[in-house]
């Protein structure tokens, strides 16, 4: 049995690593909020861009376009999105999971990796990964620019003949206390068909300077835009994930200083009644 | 005055939405203004200043690259970069 000076000093470690985790809940929750309204801010330009990729994909040109050719693959390409820090419970290790399986299926050496935020990088280079291009460091909030120049640079590489399939590995968020990773495709371009919208828009658009400039505006837009729509997401997620990491251990100490103030108590009582049955016990000596 | 729905965004965020008379973007091969009514037009655009006249008066904003898309008498900025 732990003497009670241990249980004290316990106690005050507990209730200190308490003030840390819920001081880091009610800053991921803040947090959380902010990365959520840029993932809401985000959307009117990402639907306005999908509408008139729907409009143009009515025309035969745009799925001829170069981005949106798929081809035999030989090579591929794979984003890893992470956070930049840990203590967001399994967030990173489930998605880099996600991201081992794949290479495994798909082998090593046809295959580059862009690992963006801290953790991503570091697993990539204890993997040996071959690294094309790196986002060091996310940062506090997911930047538009930063998604822009990766996003460019792929496209380049794509046109280039150097790979064949681009991917993006994030983290979807499916409510606030839900999310997995997700797999999507970057390049070529899938202009998806949403049923719905045909007719809507089967209108001749006058193009200027033409069309083929303008298809060359809007389909590398549209990769940057979605690859800083994953960026967001993740980084939302990594939020919420933190948060509720930060709230349950918050709970574990709570429960673990009740336990030990319980202990103390029964320790401080236990050496009382000890000392109570000396003095009695020595009076009764001496009456004897 | 006939007006037109005038949208401005960028990939982060919504720069501007509301009735507009007219508004000059800067397209790449030049200056491009556009009234209400406007037919269905889709122009890359270059860098320059984006001139918004409404009934409550002119705004102006400096632009650089992205798309404009007139359709339905909804006119669709989607600017790479937008300063004030």
């Amino acid at each position: 049995m732990p003497s009670l000076k241990d249980i004290r000093r316990r106690l005050r470690t507990v209730i200190s690593t308490q003030k840390i985790t819920r001081a880091m809940e009610t800053v991921s929750a803040v947090k959380l909020r902010r990365a959520q309204e840029r993932l809401f801010a985000a959307r009117p330009y990402a639907d306005r861009l999908a509408a008139i990729v729907q409009a143009l994909s009515e025309d035969e040109t745009a799925a001829e376009h170069p981005l949106c050719q798929a081809r035999a693959v030989h090579h591929r390409t794979l984003i890893v999105i992470t956070a930049d820090r840990g203590l967001c419970g399994a967030f990173n290790t489930n998605l880099l999971k996600q991201a081992d399986t794949f290479l495994a299926e798909h082998g090593t050496e046809d295959l580059d990796v862009v690992p963006m935020g801290k953790r991503a990088n570091t697993h990539c280079r204890r993997k040996g990964w071959t690294v094309i291009d790196r986002v060091a460091e996310i940062g506090g909030q997911a930047s538009a620019q930063v998604a822009g120049e990766v996003a460019r640079r792929l496209i380049a590489r794509f046109t280039a003949g150097e790979t064949d399939e681009v991917w993006i590995l994030t983290t979807r968020m499916l409510s606030l206390i839900r999310f997995e990773p997700h797999f999507e495709r970057l390049l070529p371009l899938a202009l998806g068909k949403d049923e719905r919208r045909t007719g809507e828009y089967c209108l001749n658009y006058l193009f200027e300077p033409g069309a083929a400039e303008v298809l060359g505006t809007v389909l590398p837009r549209t990769a940057e835009s979605r690859l800083y729509l994953a960026l967001a997401e993740s980084v939302a997620s990594e939020h919420s994930a933190r948060r509720m990491s930060m709230h349950n251990a918050t709970e574990n100490c709570k429960d673990l200083s009740q336990q030990l103030t319980l202990d103390i108590n029964k320790a401080r009582q236990a050496s009382i009644t000890t000392e109570l049955g000396e003095i009695v016990g020595g009076a009764e000596a001496l009456k004897g | 005055m006939s007006t037109f729905e005038l949208q401005i965004v960028t990939p982060e965020r919504l720069i501007y939405s509301g009735p507009a008379v007219s508004a000059v973007v800067p397209a790449a091969d030049g200056q491009l203004g556009i009234l209400a009514h406007h037919a269905p037009l889709l122009a890359s655009l270059g860098a320059g200043p984006l001139t918004v006249r409404a009934e409550s008066g002119v705004r102006s904003w400096i632009v650089r690259g992205g798309i404009v898309e007139v359709h339905e008498n909804t006119v669709s900025v989607l600017a790479d970069e937008v300063v004030e």
